[in-house]
């Protein structure tokens, strides 16, 4: 279509549809795309090309003119002069970069549309993109046709891309992605040279927020140069990648990555790629991205079935499962690695956090039908008795004290565990008497998992308690709502309540990894500790001492979450929770370590009624 | 991608053996059910499908159109996920081998298979099952409905027909003669296809995938044969595209017959089709062109548009025939060929189309009501204020004959009008509104259904669309319904919050709803200003000033009036209709800019937590009304919001980018390409699919009337105002804005990016 004409529809357009005919009012609207009228003139520009003495002068001649456009038609008029000249001088010696000046100022005017925000903008970059993204490919190559600039060839691709990329035909664009590559792989012998261009064009994508195409454009590059080369550029990509992860750029890592395994795989076969493989998985799982850790544990494990770690990776997998709390897929990975995996050292783990599962995750009878199945099919002394204990907790908090002596009766006497079940044993004892059990769970304290070497980061969250006695069961989890914290000028956190408002302060930070632990009351004998603290040096214990001060606590557990009753009096009141580390972990040139305790408080406002307050 | 393609034959011909004058036998083709290609469960054969959801024991039957889950990599297949874990638990998949009958309620014909002796179809699993059960059910009674007991059920088990013996992951063929369905004693009336797994019969949990299944006829001879006759490949050099041989077209594109010679069943009783597949990775994978079931002639003919609007680039076509036992010969690469690519407006034509079909294939025949989704069920009044809009677009682009589309308006339109001497309409409602969704069929309040002040004014929102469309008859029952609407009658004349605000609706169990229009959205600046400019029931201008108005701007962005939930369909419903361009109310507001900046936050917003979630990105966004895994919802949005909490996952839907289109052209744009070219799946029947949620790998599989309206009628206003053009031209609108105050101020120049 002619522009004028193309012009007249466009103004007639606007002019009919609008809802000026509800006013009879023909005025043309101000500010359009179509009326500017195109007052640059580009004379001294094209004048200055014709005596230019280099491609990049040219370009960049055809830059400032461009940017002195201000309309539609100006773009038009100077794409029209640059194109006259070509014609008057097919034999003009920097002729590829007139050509390449033409292609770019097609897809300038075409980003220049694509900023304007109107339907006539709109419209109009409709009706001309496709024939403007063809023009721009033709003269572009007649630029790789005539240029002997590898320069202006490799820009005169990333522009072929740009034209192709947005459009129906993702594979031509990636056609050119591809043959740039090539061009930069045989840009000279030289290979520093050549990643210096790689470098060069990658970067150009990167600035135009084009990351994902500077990494194929990479991938590709090591795919047409010699080996070491090709190692080379990956590790830059895996670089890239670690880059990212440590930024928390994690959609852009995560692209890296498996951009860098797909290209590495190419290279490195057997332990070294799996080594790799395994690398990023851990690293995944170290920063708790337990989903990404799982990908990268399942590729492992479908393409090194053979390794030495194989047992490792499976184990990691049912773990990822565990941390992601789909609980039905972890027992069902871990399981399959019990069976599978008899004798790995992981096996004792995998049983204990399975068993874990069941005893947390699944309602009483499914929990011990699930322990009793782990028994029956994986019982070891210690791993099988940890099951009967929890059986037996379970049976213990359900009040079905013969059951429970039951299962406590099958724990091996010389097991880590015989203590642990003479310790219930004994509790079920005193409660047939009459009397409080000393031990368990008339236990005051909690004590929780802890790692090592980071500093306890304790944050109180206040909830709206829902039924209290529910919660105490269970089940009242979902009732609780979280209540604003707000600041004082001081920095103090605050809450405010009304008189006798029931408040549940949880700890949002803590991570419970074995609430078997809140079992436990004695830190001073060892012997009572879960096995796997007491045997690993890796984690540690901290203690939780919640103090009020005004008031009061619904029980005096000192476990992560508790139930507090503001005063009748308003006022200012105070509940501090004092994180403590035992120092469990024993250094072997230091003896004992132990992190500093943290201590956190809020500030609970208590008002009237009628004041706004929970 | 959509393949066309085009079969030689029609369905409902015979398989005979019929000498000929050469002592040959001529043949017609088999019956094929189904293959899926629509994207739907109903069959070929008009005959709709289903699973069984409910424990114990449970089907969930889809059609996916994943690449390696359907036979040939293409089109669609079924997916069936079973859970049969415990002891005497079963699960079924059922269709219907026949359309419902109008006026028996749940009733099909049948089909009358004595012309066949075999059934056939592929199967693979997501791992190795159990036995599957084939069930064909006979109707006895011939009431069209199968009562277990009463009709026959004949069956067979799969795995005897199986090469390997069971269900594999690899595609295998099942051939099953019919002989082998004892019970049946009448073929003449199959009602019913069923695909039974049972825990009896080693299944347990898992995922199945079925495709192209027919009815075919062979001899006995050939049926029963252990060991097929080597079939040939097609004969290479014999290949033409449009009757001229090629081995290379640059610019392949139109609709194209390819053609080839290859065995018939004369040569080799055992052939059972002839196929042309295609590839567009230098041949790592073929996907299929389309089948020629016709064996009984040598030449071998399927037509083919190739899609130029997604992944051809540079393809290779090659021909592929089979016999009856999945046994296949290839031919080598026939011929290299490019397309040239689609442009944008041949893409928001294509966009615009697929979702008109939706409207086309949805309207009731008799009471001209459009169907609120393709699921079946109710119709909507909203569903169908839009499909009468989307049938005047239909018609000026020429997509249906404009004297159909006029009837087909004019039968919605008599729906809402009484006839005769009667006082009601046949469409149950009070006052001139009507019930948000009514029984398709008789028109009658569907269920528990509200009467809908919005969906009322959506109707008539569209019903006057048409009347200045097509004039005299049409404007004038168009205009009736806009008369007999009371809009008085559910107007808040209380003082109070609600005062001038309207109720959003009305039902005998509750009386008038508690919920009123009292806070902006585009659907109040739609309901107002149709009841301020009502030609007999006349609101005061002051109703469009009632409700609140809030203003704020997300990040640095424009501040414009916010809606209750954020969602971008609350910005985009009024601005079908009136062109807001250049005009602003009392309070000096441009709701056309207010709806441009509120779409810019939208998107911005989806730009800001690209990183957050999945399925965000500049060209992934579109929060608003639409369907997510969970189940429908209105209430997703972005901040701003009247609530301040929006809410929202990692679900976007086209819809949003499509809505706005006249707001953001160029992004809105970028949008749809964006989502069209890289997720596939995301395009079906009728075009755009509802919604993706890419965290969960999930698309959307039913159509909404209200999700289709708001791609097909935004992208015309943007390609032409047809939908401004003609709504504005009638004369209560332009009262209405008028009457609302309404000035002239300088036209939108865009908001800023």
């Amino acid at each position: 279509m002619k522009k004028t004409m193309l012009m007249m529809i466009l103004v007639s357009c606007t002019l009919f549809l609008g809802p000026l005919a509800v006013w009879a009012d023909n005025q043309t609207p101000e500010g359009s795309t179509a009326e500017k009228a195109a007052a640059v003139k580009f004379d001294e520009e094209l004048s200055r090309m014709i005596h230019a003495d280099s491609d990049a002068v040219i370009i960049k001649i055809a830059e400032e003119a461009v940017a002195k456009c201000k309309a539609y038609d100006d773009f038009e008029k100077f794409a029209s002069g640059l194109k006259n000249m070509t014609a008057e001088r097919p034999g003009f010696s920097h002729i590829a970069a007139l050509y390449y000046a033409i292609a770019k100022t097609r897809m300038d005017e075409l980003s220049y549309l694509s900023q304007k925000n109107d339907i006539e903008s709109g419209r109009l970059y409709m009706s001309v993109n496709d024939s403007y993204r063809n023009e721009a490919l033709a003269y572009l190559e007649k630029a790789l046709n005539s240029s002997k600039s590898k320069d202006l060839i490799l820009d005169a691709y990333l522009l072929k891309f740009l034209a192709t990329k947005d459009e129906f035909q993702p594979q031509a664009a990636e056609a050119f992605l591809d043959d740039m590559a090539t061009k930069i792989s045989k840009y000279s012998d030289d290979s520093v040279l050549n990643k210096q261009q790689l470098a060069r064009m990658a970067d150009e994508f990167a600035n135009k927020g084009l990351a994902n195409y500077a990494l194929k454009l990479k991938v590709a590059y090591a795919q047409k140069v010699d080996p070491k080369s090709a190692q080379e550029t990956l590790e830059d990509i895996k670089k890239d990648a670690d880059k990212n992860f440590a930024q928390g750029n994690m959609k852009a890592a995560a692209a890296t990555y498996d951009a860098y395994i797909t290209a590495e795989s190419l290279y490195l076969k057997g332990d070294a790629m799996a080594a790799k493989v395994m690398e990023i998985a851990e690293k995944y799982f170290g920063a708790n991205r337990y989903r990404d850790a799982r990908k990268y544990y399942e590729s492992f494990a479908e393409n090194y079935p053979d390794s030495k770690v194989i047992d490792y990776c499976k184990y990691k997998t049912a773990l990822c499962c565990y941390y992601e709390k789909d609980y039905t897929n972890a027992i069902a990975r871990f399981e399959d690695f019990l069976s599978t995996y008899k004798n790995s050292i992981w096996f004792d783990r995998a049983f204990e956090t399975a068993g874990r599962i069941y005893f947390c995750e699944f309602p009483k009878d499914n929990a011990i039908a699930g322990l009793q199945k782990l028994i029956d099919n994986y019982y070891r002394k210690n791993t099988g008795d940890f099951a009967y204990i929890l059986v037996a907790l379970l049976r213990y908090s359900d009040k079905e004290y013969a059951k429970a002596l039951e299962s406590l009766k099958k724990v091996d006497m010389n097991s880590v565990y015989s203590y642990a079940a003479d310790t219930i044993a004994a509790d079920i004892k005193d409660i047939k008497n009459g009397s409080n059990p000393s031990y368990s769970f008339g236990s005051k304290d909690s004590y929780k998992m802890w790692e090592p070497g980071k500093p306890i980061t304790v944050e109180i969250v206040p909830m709206e308690a829902g039924d209290a006695n529910a919660w105490l069961k269970g089940s009242g989890k979902g009732e609780d709502k979280k209540l604003e914290v707000t600041y004082t000028d001081s920095g103090a956190a605050q809450i405010t309540v009304k008189p006798l408002a029931k408040v549940r302060f949880g700890l949002s930070t803590l991570v419970d990894e074995d609430r078997f632990s809140e079992y436990l009351q004695d830190k001073e004998d060892l012997s009572r500790l879960p096995k796997k603290v007491k045997d690993d040096d890796e984690k540690d214990l901290i203690s939780l001492q919640w103090t009020s001060e005004g008031g009061k606590f619904a029980d005096e557990r000192q476990v992560r979450d508790r139930v507090w009753q503001a005063p009748t009096e308003p006022g200012a009141y105070k509940v501090s929770v004092l994180a403590d580390d035992f120092g469990l972990v024993r250094s072997p040139d230091k003896g004992t370590r132990k992190d500093p305790a943290k201590e956190m408080s809020l500030i609970i406002n208590v008002k009237a009624q009628g004041d706004q307050a929970l | 991608m959509r393949l066309k393609v085009f079969f030689f034959f029609i369905l409902s011909g015979l398989f005979l053996n019929i000498p000929s004058a050469h002592g040959q036998q001529k043949f017609i083709p088999p019956i094929v059910i189904t293959d899926y290609n629509n994207g739907t469960l109903t069959n070929s054969l008009g005959g709709i499908s289903g699973g069984k959801e409910e424990l114990p024991g449970t089907l969930f039957p889809t059609a996916i159109p994943d690449e390696g889950y359907t036979k040939g990599s293409c089109g669609y297949s079924l997916q069936l996920d079973f859970n049969v874990e415990k002891l005497g638990e079963y699960a079924f998949y059922w269709m219907k081998l026949g359309k419902e009958l109008s006026g028996k309620d749940k009733a099909t014909a049948t089909l009358d298979l004595t012309k066949y002796n075999y059934l056939s179809f592929w199967i693979k699993g997501a791992q190795e099952e159990g036995d599957m059960k084939i069930e064909i059910h006979q109707d006895v009674d011939n009431n069209g409905i199968f009562v277990f007991g009463k009709d026959i059920t004949g069956y067979a088990y799969a795995n005897a027909f199986l090469k390997k013996g069971m269900v594999t992951k690899e595609w295998q063929k099942v051939t099953i003669p019919l002989k082998n369905f004892t019970k049946i004693t009448d073929w003449s009336k199959a009602l019913e296809l069923v695909f039974v797994f049972e825990n009896k019969a080693g299944n347990t949990k898992g995922t199945v995938y079925i495709d192209d299944i027919l009815f075919g006829y062979r001899p006995s001879n050939v049926l029963d044969a252990v060991k097929a006759q080597p079939i040939k490949a097609p004969v290479e050099p014999s290949f033409t595209v449009n009757g001229l041989n090629a081995k290379k077209c640059l610019a392949f594109t139109g609709v194209t017959t390819l053609a080839i010679k290859a065995e018939s069943v004369n040569d080799n009783p055992f052939i059972e089709s002839v196929r042309f597949e295609y590839s567009v990775d230098k041949g790592v994978n073929w996907k299929t062109v389309g089948y020629d079931y016709d064996i009984g002639k040598k030449i071998y003919k399927v037509e083919w548009q190739p899609d130029n609007s997604r992944d051809l680039y540079n393809y290779q076509v090659r021909a592929v025939a089979s016999d009856i036992q999945g046994n296949e010969k290839v031919t080598n690469t026939l011929v290299e060929c490019g397309v040239r690519p689609i442009t944008d407006d041949e893409f928001l034509s294509l966009v615009e189309r697929k979702a008109f079909e939706f409207f086309k294939d949805h309207q009731n025949p008799v009471t001209g009501l459009f169907y609120d989704t393709s699921g079946g069920g109710d119709a909507s009044i909203a569903s169908t204020g839009f499909g009468i809009a989307a049938f005047c677009v239909g018609a000026e682009r020429g997509w249906i004959d404009k004297k159909e589309a006029k009837r087909r308006i004019s039968l919605a339109l008599d729906t809402f009008l009484p006839k005769g001497a009667e006082t009601e309409p046949a469409a149950e409602g009070k006052y001139g509104f009507f019930y948000h969704f009514l029984n398709h069929h008789t028109a009658k309040r569907a269920g528990k259904s509200e009467i809908s002040t919005v969906d009322t004014a959506i109707l008539v929102a569209g019903a006057l669309t048409a009347g200045e469309y097509f004039g005299q008859d049409v404007k004038a029952k168009a205009e009736d319904i806009y008369k007999r609407v009371e809009w008085e009658k559910f107007l808040c004349k209380e003082k109070g919050g609600y005062y001038n605000c309207y109720s959003m609706g009305w039902s005998p169990e509750r009386g008038f709803l508690e919920s009123y229009w009292d806070y902006y959205t585009d659907e109040v600046v739609l309901i107002t200003l149709l009841a301020i400019g009502s030609p007999a029931h006349p609101a005061p201008p002051e109703v469009f000033y009632a409700w609140a108005r809030n203003k704020d701007a997300y990040k640095g962005g424009k501040p414009f009036i916010y809606s209750w939930h954020g969602s971008l369909f609350s910005y985009q419903y009024a601005n079908i209709w009136f062109n807001f361009q250049g005009i602003a109310d009392k309070q000096g507001v441009n709701w056309f800019e207010n709806s441009t900046n509120a779409t810019l936050a939208n998107r911005q917003f989806c730009v800001d937590n690209a990183d957050k979630f999945k399925g965000f990105g500049p060209n992934m966004w579109g929060i608003t009304s639409m369907s997510r895994p969970e189940g429908y919802t209105m209430h997703f949005g972005t901040p701003p919001t009247g609530n301040g909490e929006p809410e929202y996952d990692d679900t976007v839907s086209p819809t949003g980018p499509a809505g706005s289109i006249v707001f953001t052209p160029y992004l809105s744009l970028s949008a749809l390409k964006y989502m069209y070219v890289n997720y596939p799946k995301l395009w079906g029947q009728y075009g755009f699919r509802d919604s993706v949620n890419l965290e969960k790998s999930w698309y959307a599989s039913v159509y909404y009337g209200i999700g289709e309206a708001m791609i097909l009628l935004p992208v015309e206003n943007f390609r032409s105002g047809f939908l401004w053009k003609n709504f504005m031209k009638n004369e209560f609108v332009k009262q209405a804005l008028l009457k609302a105050g309404f000035a002239k101020v300088k036209p939108n120049k865009g908001a800023q990016k």
